[in-house]
């Protein structure tokens, strides 16, 4: 005789603040024991209000405004902002300047990276990748710090160019670093990639399929570790890496169905080689000249809107900006990887478990700052 | 203490209060609650890292606010949030400690034209050590958790309140 | 394909009344009027030459001094009414892009401040569910049709649309309170 149990879902709040260090997101689930049946992403809770603030203080002095946006590779995020105003203006930068840019924008991606595997795993309870990757993210910390003296925040990039040169002794610095990393990375690979219980906890888990990728707008290492050829340096190439020669890692399935987590882990794994492929590409064609052109200290773009967008660590940051002539922009909004990441989330986190809802927010690589802004 | 190693000759006693003895315990093994929002939260990362090791103070990072001493309020707190930190506050037993990390924590940082930020985690919990900078860095939230336990070390609990 | 092809594509193929914009900045646009939009958003997706997979980014602001007037002369809407805010009105924009033709266009509209409602293409694309979302929430415009339609950002017994150029922040948020300090409202007056 089969008696019919009465059941109902439960629902559970997965709240502001908890264990995985992505920041404050919540989750309100409706699971049936572990099986998750439905997620509803609550989202909000580092609403700085960045986009009003841009509309009373000065074009150069919101620079250090778009560090904070992206504070774990705030490099990037100046540079976007930075070339979104130059293109307003028509603006012409030095080359020296372009490959400084180039160098430091991609440091930040090797040390952006880092956190977002060590991040993933310890989520998953691996403590030892973590720490070992905080202790290679010092050495970056300290190059970085010996050219503009700041060790997260930098204001670096400016309108125009980049505010200080480069110090004595840092190509040869910095090529002693890569050459150790190098060294790092294949550790890293032997530790985590090929371990058997990380590939059983992140294959086959929330695939995503291309059409789906680019229905939702997903982008960056998301949208290429299901399988789809796209990189903004490659398609809309900016600054110079038109003569620069590196690849781009792409999601096959090799572990699993294409598209899973394991997909866009590896993706982030292989981009920190070609990373260093390009810094010590730009380390021997870098030229001398001047490192900054020539802007008035007030400046006032012409009337119009732009929508110019870079390659970040965490997918394609895209700035629109519309200015009226005056010395503030009249409305600034910043789209971002992360904000189209996490709207997948309801959709791909349907019968998976919560242990794997871990995983899946640790594989799309979400920091709280970009998604609220 | 260190003093008194190996330099008695047979079975010594030392005299002293029991307040210091306790204090002398409780300031050197602080359990903090891992609490970040925004980018004070990777120095306080970094902190715990190799180069400025946080733990050689006694302090462990606790994920639940019931086994935590200090709670380490580090970044931008908005007003959705705030309710938020005066549970989590609650929640922590007694005697608990704040350490309010960077400005965004300490009046509201670069943010305070901004519509939704609480100027300063102090208008809904009571704070101990405030620590400025943008982000501090490790050796000045060091500073900061030995400063808290100078704090610690002078309270006393057997004398009685002057009421 | 730029923006001037596209152009001519619509308005062979649709019934739509469209506008091509460049005197704007280095991107001209196409202006599309509010009530064709979810005809003209279909058809850039599906038409074979054009096929814009993905919505990259859906915003808009509030326009307070040169407004384009172009829904006053085709909608029922009667000026005098609308009083003081009849030359305010919110723009609108969506940036396209197609992974298979490699080609970006910039879509363009307006409502009325009076009334903002605008259909939504969240049937259309994904990926514009949480922009438009965002949208509501930050600025107060209605999409009519989409799925689910409450704020994101802020809590939601949070009133008025913070980026209108009239809004006053609060001063205090249920039973906590958030008046500025002395220095920072020194600060905010030397500025003004």
């Amino acid at each position: 005789m089969s008696a019919a149990l009465k059941t109902e879902f439960l629902t559970i709040n997965m709240g502001p603040q908890h264990p995985s260090t992505h920041g404050v997101i919540r989750f309100i689930i409706k699971t049936d024991g572990e099986i998750i049946h439905e997620c509803d992403p609550d989202v909000g809770y580092l609403h700085r209000g960045i986009e009003k603030i841009a509309e009373t203080v000065s074009w150069q002095g919101f620079v250090p405004y778009t560090d904070r946006i992206d504070y774990v590779c705030s490099m990037n995020a100046n540079l976007s902002y930075c070339m979104a105003v130059e293109k307003l203006m028509g603006l012409e930068i030095p080359e020296r300047a372009e490959y400084i840019r180039v160098i430091v924008c991609e440091l930040n991606r090797i040390s952006s990276h880092a956190i977002a595997i060590g991040a993933a795993n310890m989520d998953m309870g691996a403590f030892t990748p973590f720490v070992h990757l905080l202790r290679e993210r010092e050495h970056i910390n300290d190059l970085l710090e010996m050219i503009c003296g700041a060790r997260l925040t930098y204001n670096y990039i400016c309108i125009g160019g980049v505010n200080y040169d480069l110090p004595v002794g840092f190509r040869a610095k910095t090529e002693e670093f890569l050459n150790h990393f190098e060294v790092v990375v294949e550790q890293i690979h032997r530790l985590i990639s090929y371990n058997r219980i990380f590939i059983k906890r992140f294959a086959n888990v929330a695939s995503v399929s291309p059409e789906m990728a680019m229905s939702y707008n997903l982008v960056g290492p998301n949208l290429r570790g299901s399988g789809v050829n796209f990189d903004v340096r490659k398609a809309e190439p900016y600054s110079v890496y038109p003569e620069l020669d590196f690849d781009i890692p792409l999601g096959d399935g090799c572990e699993g169905t294409l598209g899973d987590c394991y997909d866009r882990y590896m993706v982030r794994a292989k981009e920190i080689k070609e990373s260093i492929k390009i810094i010590r590409q730009c380390l021997e064609k870098i030229p001398e000249g001047e490192i900054k052109a020539v802007v008035k200290s007030v400046i006032k773009p012409p009337k119009g809107h732009v929508y110019f967008r870079t390659e970040t660590p965490r997918g394609d940051t895209g700035y629109f900006i519309y200015s009226d002539g005056q010395s503030s922009p009249y409305r600034l909004k910043i789209r971002t990887g992360s904000f189209t990441g996490m709207s997948i989330i309801p959709e791909i986190a349907k019968g998976v478990f919560i242990a794997d809802l871990v995983a899946i927010i640790g594989s799309l690589d979400i920091v709280a700052p970009e998604l609220d802004r | 203490m260190k003093t008194l190693h190996n330099s008695f000759k047979s079975d010594g006693v030392v005299i002293s209060t029991v307040d210091y003895l306790v204090n002398l315990a409780r300031a050197n093994s602080l359990w903090y609650l891992l609490f970040s929002t925004a980018c004070c939260g990777i120095e306080l990362m970094q902190t715990g890292g190799p180069r400025a090791d946080f733990e050689r103070f006694g302090s462990a990072p606790r994920a639940v606010p019931r086994q935590a001493d200090v709670m380490l309020v580090a970044g931008t707190i908005t007003l959705k949030m705030a309710s938020r930190v005066k549970t989590l506050y609650d929640q922590m037993a007694d005697p608990k400690y704040v350490i309010s990390m960077g400005s965004c924590a300490n009046t509201g940082g670069l943010f305070q034209g901004g519509y939704s930020v609480l100027h300063g985690v102090d208008r809904v919990i009571p704070v101990d050590v405030y620590l400025p900078g943008c982000p501090p860095r490790p050796e000045a939230l060091l500073s900061a958790l030995i400063d808290l336990q100078k704090k610690i070390k002078k309270e006393k609990y057997f004398r009685k309140k002057i009421s | 394909m730029n923006t001037l092809e596209i152009y001519e594509q619509i308005k062979k193929n649709t019934k739509a009344v469209v506008y091509f914009q460049e005197e704007e900045g280095p991107t001209p646009s196409i202006y599309v009027r509010s009530d064709y939009l979810l005809e003209v958003m279909n058809y850039l997706k599906n038409d074979d030459q054009l096929f814009f997979e993905s919505l990259m980014s859906q915003t808009g602001f509030h326009e307070t001094e040169n407004s384009k007037l172009f829904w006053h002369l085709y909608f029922d809407v009667n000026i005098e009414e609308d009083g003081e805010h009849s030359h305010e009105e919110l723009r609108l924009f969506w940036h396209l892009y197609s992974y298979r033709q490699g080609h970006r266009v910039v879509i363009e509209s307006s409502v009325p401040i009076g009334k903002p409602e605008i259909a939504s293409v969240a049937s259309i694309w994904k990926g514009a569910d949480w922009l438009e979302r965002e949208t509501y929430d930050l600025l107060g415009v209605k999409f009519i049709g989409h799925p689910d339609l409450r704020r994101i950002m802020l809590p939601p017994d949070w009133e008025g649309f913070p980026l209108r150029k009239d809004y006053i922040s609060p001063l205090s948020y249920q039973t906590i309170d958030n008046t500025p300090s002395e220095i920072t409202r020194s600060f905010q007056e030397k500025g003004k």
